[in-house]
């Protein structure tokens, strides 16, 4: 081979990192590219040259990205787990985009906005179904799970239902991410009754396709009989390999006394939250 | 104070205050191993970085000397990308070969306060451009075939399909 065709070999190899006739080398290229948002960084960076493209989808510019920039999906993550982390790059872009893991996706979860967000399908009434703090039943407990609040949920004689609808779209987590990774999700709520009265509480959480239709769905019901209640007990729903096509999260509870006795002597409810975990493991790349 | 002197590439000698010399961790790293400035008469050589590229990184290092050293535990994170103080972006209104120079400066000296804002004010270049516009802006041609763009704009549409 002669020179010519040497060196045009050489600058066909070295383009994306030949920027104005300096070479720079790969990591500073890296460094650079990690300075750029997550959008510009997969829409349009990846489609400059095969050099910047395979940056991108390497691990490197998202690893400088996450020493950078706080994300709350990665907070469960130790400094050495960080290191050793290997996500495909749609997944990182979604996690800088929208950061849509390890967060409560449950909102007004202890009713300390009234009704917002919920739906009231039954019983619940605007005025007088939420408490200020639990009376007749423990405070709520040491938990992160209530956000700081102190206020409950409270059911009466009549059956109290509502729900909460969580769009998987809203939040970043694409049919992609759905379908490829089926990421673990989890529905938990605090529940407790009134000293002096039994009652029932039943959690219910459904996974839905786009047409709103149930995939799955699973429920934790329980029964307190009557001065066994006031302590606050945690009831855990988990989704795992529940294969594709989920684009909605119906978090649905409700409770009732079981006297039937005027006034608000049914179950309380407290600090729902509703979880999709980060997958660290068996991850498919996108073309797989 | 005690000075150092420090040679370019074109043999050009600069004095220079060990305080501001010593945000290059390649320089104060050497200095600290051989005990230089102990000696007036040692001069350290810096084989990669000509004397119009030295002199901008002097001036740099001179105005950041009182910065407090980057942080070393990972915790302490930078919040935003785009924070670039107006005396550096005054600093960098440069053209862009002067720019990168000064980007493989401050990567071979190790001064990590030059390297970031360098870098960032490259990437802030390719902010609210097409990739074709970026192509133009860096001199870098496109090297896929028709087929290979569909497929990364169908990968496209897929991470923003809701």
């Amino acid at each position: 081979m002669n020179q010519v065709s040497d060196s045009f070999a050489e600058e066909r190899d070295n383009n994306g990192f030949i920027i104005n006739s300096y070479f720079i080398p790969e990591e500073i290229v890296t460094y650079i590219l990690s300075f750029v948002d997550p959008a510009p960084l997969v829409f349009h960076c990846r489609l400059v040259c095969k050099r910047w493209k395979q940056l991108i989808e390497e691990q490197h510019v998202w690893k400088h990205k996450m020493k950078k920039i706080e994300r709350t999906s990665f907070s469960k993550l130790s400094q050495a787990d960080r290191i050793q982390l290997n996500l495909p790059w749609y997944l990182y872009f979604v996690i800088f985009y929208y950061d849509p893991f390890e967060k409560n996706l449950l909102r007004n979860n202890c009713g300390q906005k009234r009704f917002k967000y919920w739906s009231v399908l039954s019983g619940f009434e605007e005025e007088s179904s939420i408490e200020n703090v639990p009376a007749g039943a423990d405070a709520l407990p040491e938990s992160s799970d209530f956000e700081n609040n102190t206020c409950c949920f409270v059911s009466s004689y009549n059956l109290c239902k509502k729900s909460q609808l969580i769009s998987l779209s809203e939040i970043g987590i694409t049919e992609l991410v759905m379908n490829k990774i089926q990421p673990e999700i989890i529905v938990s709520e605090w529940f407790a009754g009134r000293y002096d009265c039994g009652c029932k509480y039943k959690l219910t959480a459904s996974l839905l396709n786009d047409r709103h239709e149930i995939l799955y769905q699973k429920e934790e019901e329980r029964q307190i009989n009557q001065w066994e209640g006031r302590d606050w007990k945690k009831v855990t729903i988990i989704f795992k390999n529940y294969g594709p096509g989920v684009r909605h999260i119906l978090f649905d509870h409700e409770g009732k006394d079981t006297k039937f006795w005027a006034g608000h002597y049914g179950s309380k409810m407290s600090g729902g939250m509703v979880t999709i975990t980060l997958p660290t493991t068996s991850i498919k790349s996108l073309t797989t | 104070m005690p000075k150092i002197r420090l040679q370019s590439c074109d043999n050009d000698i600069f004095e220079v205050d060990y305080d501001v010399a010593k945000c290059s961790t390649t320089i104060k790293t050497m200095v600290d191993d051989l005990g230089l400035d102990d000696n007036d008469d040692e001069i350290v050589p810096l084989p990669n970085v000509n004397s119009a590229i030295l002199r901008k990184v002097i001036q740099w290092a001179t105005q950041h000397k009182d910065d407090p050293p980057p942080p070393e535990d990972e915790d302490n994170r930078e919040k935003r990308t785009d924070d670039i103080s107006s005396w550096d972006s005054d600093f960098l209104k440069v053209d862009q070969g002067t720019l990168f120079e000064l980007i493989l400066a401050a990567n071979y000296l190790d001064i990590k306060g030059l390297l970031d804002v360098t870098c960032k004010t490259v990437a802030n270049m390719i902010k609210g451009k097409t990739p074709e516009e970026i192509r133009k802006t860096f001199n870098i041609k496109n090297d896929f075939t028709t087929e290979e763009e569909e497929q990364i704009r169908r990968e496209n549409e897929w991470c923003e399909d809701k």
